[in-house]
């Protein structure tokens, strides 16, 4: 069996692969998997990535051939359909495209394969999924809902692969090693705590101004003055990282410059302790090892897609209004302003107590930093999907229903709820033994309170829906217009934008009630179907809500027993 | 017209033509402008194995490209008979399997079996601009003819492959590829061709229609 998996986006999107590469390689042990990447990363090794070779797509000259007047009017035309051929021939049983943008969709169109996962867009524009899980990628989180999955769990569970079983993975390779061991003996680095700090990303708005890290550096080793601390960076950003390294030694602080390969980087997070950064790449590389990670999400970066796939990672974020930025944008700022505010003495304080798993410390800092600040707490569910909580919010209503937002939506688009026995009892019982984590069972009464509050939200919420729905559908079975547009325009247009600012759905409503073109109709029947959508997801939360209730009772009663 | 003379040397040694006052390459070193005009030019040639040569020359371009990579086909195409004889008389065995191809206009570079072969398939034009002083509107002509960025070169590349015609039938595609191909009278394009085809082929329509998306996706 030959499988293709298609990641043409940026390499943190490659290494955010993984655990999908390494289920696939589960589910289909004797498989050749290949990965098909834009060219300036096919020169990583297949082995590290477990695959049986890279593939690269060769953009840059695909778009030279495109634009230069001086190129033949047909070259990339003629490219990309040898590249599509080629392709073909390799006879893929499944080809997976976990990019998700109109590139990708026509591409994995044109393959031809016996079964085909991810988007799709065919000669129509008319796209297919393959699985409800990248459907839901377009439709609600490219709506902008505010509680949504991480990309990570969205690509695996779209594959379909073993419950739970997301595990980042990479092979060290000889020269990694070889690399870190040559950096730790010519450095002699054999301090118990080693600290790595990659500064620089490849996106100038998510990076720290480097004064700000020099002072985090100095607040680190105030606390820790034994710790290793290693300025990791790639080989294109050497003169920035020395100048770190020589700045620090002038106030007397001993800092490591290891300037390595990936492979190399891989090795080295292996035997280190915890890292510091607002690179993707790095953290997600990090997710396949041990290593505690602290992640400054700054720029365009975007926790709840990409945050770091690891358990007690702690991620610092900016309050700003228009952080997560886009990733096309320039910044609308005079100054990043999501980084300026970020002092190096933040910074260092909290990765000192995140070094020494003090929550209790970090609980205390982001208070303090409430005003400009969050500090998130990630975790992976019972449930088998990652999530990252508001450290200051852990114990609240708002906290939990968004968990039973994600929890419903997995149990929604799994169809679990159109099973003859839906498992409510069962995903309820592992809701509330993972609740336990931070509602102990002394706070049984609080938590009762907060899920009878979030069940009368919901209650409230399902009666509108109800409402809307029924109004709608009767409109739709005139065959005249009129009346929809009435609806529209009308009676529940503020109702539903309402609901949806209630329910945090982004635009999941609204941008089908626009009535700028011809669609009105076609819209109106998405929007319904939206709607119901969104109603089964809320009476699948309200059931999960009365399981766990239920269950609580239960145990009240056996006590009492 | 002009006057030819073919009994120079350059200071490194090598044989020269001239065309009036000026040499048809480098009068110092004329191996090392060819690898340097080559190296300038190798972006082209990736994942391609086929090659127009605008101007012969003195040919050591030719030799150059033939060096840098082996088994490449080349169509040299010049304006002077004198000049494709000068090349095959002094590298004789180097350039065995060029193709020289002497054309005084864009209609006679459309009759050539050879041409029509390579249009067919992917393909880079390179212009050796020292060589093309004896006619350089010609050559500028040529250039666009064979890339197929003028109307009578599209008119050709497409006549030249059956495969495209059908880019232009499929009415889904007329906008894409009029937007990605700047070619203002499509319309007109497209209603011969409609006229002259009488058997669509329906697979290829949507493979071109796909290729057509993604180039534009590219770009976007």
């Amino acid at each position: 069996m030959k499988i293709l998996v298609i990641s043409l986006l940026r390499l943190g999107d490659i290494f955010m692969a993984s655990p999908a590469i390494e289920g696939l390689r589960k589910k289909y042990p004797n498989a050749e998997i290949d990965l098909l990447v834009n060219s300036p990363y096919h020169n990583l090794s297949g082995k590290f990535f477990g695959v049986t070779r890279i593939i690269p797509f060769e953009r840059k000259i695909l778009q030279d051939g495109l634009v230069k007047p001086e190129r033949a009017q047909f070259e990339s035309f003629d490219k990309v359909k040898t590249f599509i051929q080629m392709l073909t021939n390799n006879n893929y049983s499944l080809v997976v495209n976990l990019t998700q943008n109109k590139l990708s969709g026509y591409l994995t169109e044109a393959i031809e394969a016996t079964e085909k996962l991810g988007l799709t867009l065919n000669e129509m524009n008319q796209p297919r999924y393959g699985s409800m899980w990248f459907k839901y990628l377009n439709d609600v989180v490219g709506a902008k809902v505010k509680s949504i999955f991480h990309f990570t769990d969205i690509n695996y569970f779209g594959l379909g692969l073993d419950k739970a079983g997301q595990r980042f993975n990479f092979n060290e390779t000889d020269d990694g090693l070889a690399e870190v061991d040559l950096f730790l003996k010519n450095n002699n680095v054999n301090g118990r705590v080693k600290i790595v700090i990659q500064p620089l990303t490849s996106d100038a708005k998510k990076n720290l101004p480097i004064r700000q890290w020099l002072e985090a550096i100095e607040q680190i080793r105030i606390f820790d003055s034994k710790a290793e601390i290693i300025l990791l960076g790639a080989p294109n950003e050497a003169a920035v990282i020395n100048q770190m390294q020589f700045e620090l030694k002038e106030k007397g602080i001993t800092v490591h410059a290891a300037i390595l390969s990936i492979a190399g980087a891989f090795s080295l997070l292996k035997k280190c302790n915890q890292l510091l950064t607002g690179d993707t790449s790095i953290k997600h590389l990090a997710a396949a090892t041990d290593i505690a990670v602290f992640e400054l999400s700054l720029g365009s970066s975007d926790l709840r897609k990409t945050g770091a796939y690891s358990k007690n990672s702690l991620i610092l974020k900016s309050k700003v209004g228009c952080s997560p930025c886009s990733h096309n944008s320039e910044c609308i700022k005079l100054s990043h302003e999501c980084s300026a505010l970020l002092t190096g003495e933040l910074v260092g304080l909290a990765a000192i107590k995140h070094l020494h798993g003090d929550w209790a410390g970090l609980k205390i800092l982001a208070d303090e930093y409430a005003d400009e600040f969050e500090f998130y707490r990630t975790d992976i569910s019972k449930l088998g999907f990652w999530h990252a909580d508001n450290i200051l919010n852990q114990k609240s209503e708002s906290s939990l229903s968004a968990f039973l937002d994600l929890a419903a939506w997995k149990f929604l688009i799994d169809k679990l709820h159109l099973l003859a026995l839906a498992p409510y009892g069962f995903e309820g019982s592992l809701i509330r033994e993972y609740l336990k984590t931070y509602w102990a069972d002394s706070d049984d009464t609080l938590l009762k309170l907060s899920l009878g509050q979030i069940e009368s939200a919901v209650l409230d919420s399902e009666h509108q829906l109800n409402k809307i729905l029924a109004s709608l559908t009767k409109s739709l079975r005139s065959a005249n217009t009129r009346p929809v547009l009435d609806f529209i325009e009308n009676e529940y247009h503020s109702d539903i934008c309402t609901l949806e600012k209630k329910l945090q759905l982004g635009n999941y409503f609204s941008e089908k009630l626009s009535l700028d073109d011809n669609l009105g109709l076609f819209k109106m029947r998405r929007l319904q179907s939206s709607l119901s959508e969104v109603f089964n997801h809320q009476q699948i939360k309200l059931k999960l809500v009365c399981s766990i209730k239920n269950q609580i009772l239960n145990m009240n009663k056996m006590e009492e027993l | 017209m002009y006057l030819m003379k073919n009994n120079f040397r350059s200071k490194s040694g090598l044989p020269l033509i001239k065309f009036g006052e000026r040499y048809l390459c480098s009068s110092v070193d004329p191996m090392k402008e060819a690898v340097a005009w080559v190296e300038k030019h190798k972006d082209f040639l990736v994942g391609l194995n086929d090659v127009m040569v605008l101007g012969v020359g003195c040919g050591y371009h030719l030799l150059a490209l033939l060096t840098r990579f082996a088994g490449i086909n080349i169509i040299a195409i010049d304006n002077t008979i004198k000049h494709i004889e000068f090349v095959k008389r002094e590298h004789s065995i180097a350039v065995s399997n060029v193709e020289f191809l002497c054309v005084d206009s864009l209609f006679e570079a459309t009759q050539n079996i050879h041409v029509h072969n390579m249009v067919n398939k992917p393909y880079a034009v390179l212009k050796f601009s020292p060589a093309i002083i004896t006619f350089p509107q010609l050559f500028y002509d040529l250039e666009a003819l064979l890339l197929a960025r003028s109307e009578q070169g599209l008119d050709f590349v497409i006549k030249c492959r059956p495969d495209l015609k059908n880019l232009f039938i499929a009415d889904g595609v007329r906008g894409v590829a009029k937007s990605l191909l700047s070619i203002k009278d499509l319309d007109a394009r497209l209603q011969k061709l409609r006229n002259s085809d009488e058997n669509i082929d329906y697979k290829q329509i949507r493979e071109n229609y796909l290729t057509i998306k993604i180039l534009r996706e590219l770009i976007s």
